[in-house]
């Protein structure tokens, strides 16, 4: 008991323990309890990971209270967030699921806005609100990929157009952008693997062309070039 | 009525279009709609549509509106959705055109079985879901667009 208390001091005393300190404490301890601590040391917020009190209580965790809050806080740990999916779950109605949606792709824009225009961003948010409306959302939809959305940011960022694009999300979840003049369109699509789909409809008086392709993201600025993008992107 | 082919190239078919799908400018203004609008979603044989001449031929208002409530009726159709009205003939034409093929098939194709079907639904069936098809059919045979209380949208 005089070791266990003392080993139970120094994990206390060094609240801020290092994963690696904490897996060496394997042979001290139960191979469950040191991954458990080494995965609090990992995940938990700071006011959790430092808590004194309830890494000693893992150590020495013998009362069913304290196995039963160790097993809550494991299962809080690992269950879907809104942090990490779209995906709405028992917990988390389609309003919230939307409301999450929509604040992750805003934030996103945020990181990047003083490399865009502000009516530009206020264009997008405006956009956003209304594609992510839950009154108008479908639950049987898929929701907007997050990866997608970065691909198309990157994609904004590289193309740098005035003209904010109309958005829509596709049957896959996947954004899409388009900018309209006249009957002439340019469309992108952004898939999570970091392609874009463009599409390009140039209609005169006497006949309609159409080119798309499938490319990189990294290249869409290059590839585009030939089809005078600023016909589309100038305000 | 039974299912079967709908050969009059004269006759219409409409087909609901979600808000994701709808190309608006910023104030909110309607300027088209993305060509995935006519896309197939994972699983789906056919494309959905509805028959407006099931209400009335030739088409006018009062049937287009007949059919638009109808498909209310049996489907959530939210406030920013919108109706994209084609030509069966047109559809056709613009789906062989691009895609090369002539076996689109546009058939009357209600649920039988369910005494509470939708009873315009029909099926677009083997349509060719490259971009290129699909933008063009879009541009070519889906042109009039209206909203969910029947008013056309004039782009």
């Amino acid at each position: 008991m005089a070791e266990s208390k003392s080993i139970g001091s120094l994990v206390a005393y060094n609240s801020s323990t290092r994963i690696t300190d904490l897996l060496k404490m394997e042979e001290f301890f139960p191979e469950t309890e040191a991954r458990m601590l080494a995965s609090y040391s990992i995940a938990q917020p700071s006011s959790i990971r430092d808590s004194s009190n309830l890494i000693s209580s893992s150590v020495f965790g013998l009362s069913a209270n304290t196995l039963e809050s160790e097993k809550q806080l494991v299962k809080l740990k690992n269950s879907t967030t809104p942090a990490n999916s779209f995906i709405p779950t028992q917990v988390n109605s389609l309003a919230e699921v939307l409301f999450d949606a929509s604040a992750y792709a805003k934030i996103q824009i945020s990181q990047v806005s003083m490399h865009i225009d502000v009516d530009f961003k206020n264009s997008l948010f405006r956009q956003i609100d209304s594609l992510l409306d839950s009154e108008e959302w479908d639950p049987d939809d898929k929701l907007m990929q997050r990866d997608s959305f970065k691909w198309f940011l990157k994609a904004i960022l590289d193309l740098a157009p005035e003209k904010s694009p109309s958005l829509g999300i596709s049957n896959k979840g996947n954004i899409l952008s388009a900018w309209v003049k006249d009957k002439n369109k340019l469309i992108l699509e952004f898939f999570p693997s970091g392609l874009s789909q463009w599409s390009i409809t140039t209609r005169t008086d006497e006949f309609e062309e159409f080119s798309s392709a499938l490319v990189s993201v990294q290249l869409l600025k290059e590839k585009l070039a030939k089809f005078n993008p600023e016909f589309w992107f100038k305000k | 009525m039974k299912r079967g082919e709908l050969h009059s190239t004269d006759h219409h078919v409409l087909r609901l279009v979600k808000n994701r799908q709808v190309i608006r400018d910023d104030e909110g203004k309607v300027l088209g709609v993305f060509p995935e609008a006519l896309e197939l979603r994972d699983g789906e044989e056919y494309l959905s549509v509805n028959w407006c001449e099931h209400f009335g031929d030739p088409i006018n208002h009062s049937v287009l509106s007949s059919c638009i409530n109808s498909v209310k009726q049996h489907l959530t159709v939210k406030s920013k959705s919108l109706f994209v009205l084609g030509n069966i003939g047109e559809i056709h034409a613009s789906h062989t055109t691009h895609s090369g093929r002539t076996n689109l098939k546009i058939r009357y194709w209600p649920d039988l079985r369910d005494p509470t079907h939708n009873p315009s639904h029909s099926a677009i069936s083997n349509l060719d879901q490259n971009p290129a098809t699909l933008s063009k059919l879009i541009s070519e045979a889906f042109k009039s667009f209206y909203d969910s209380s029947c008013n056309q949208i004039l782009i």
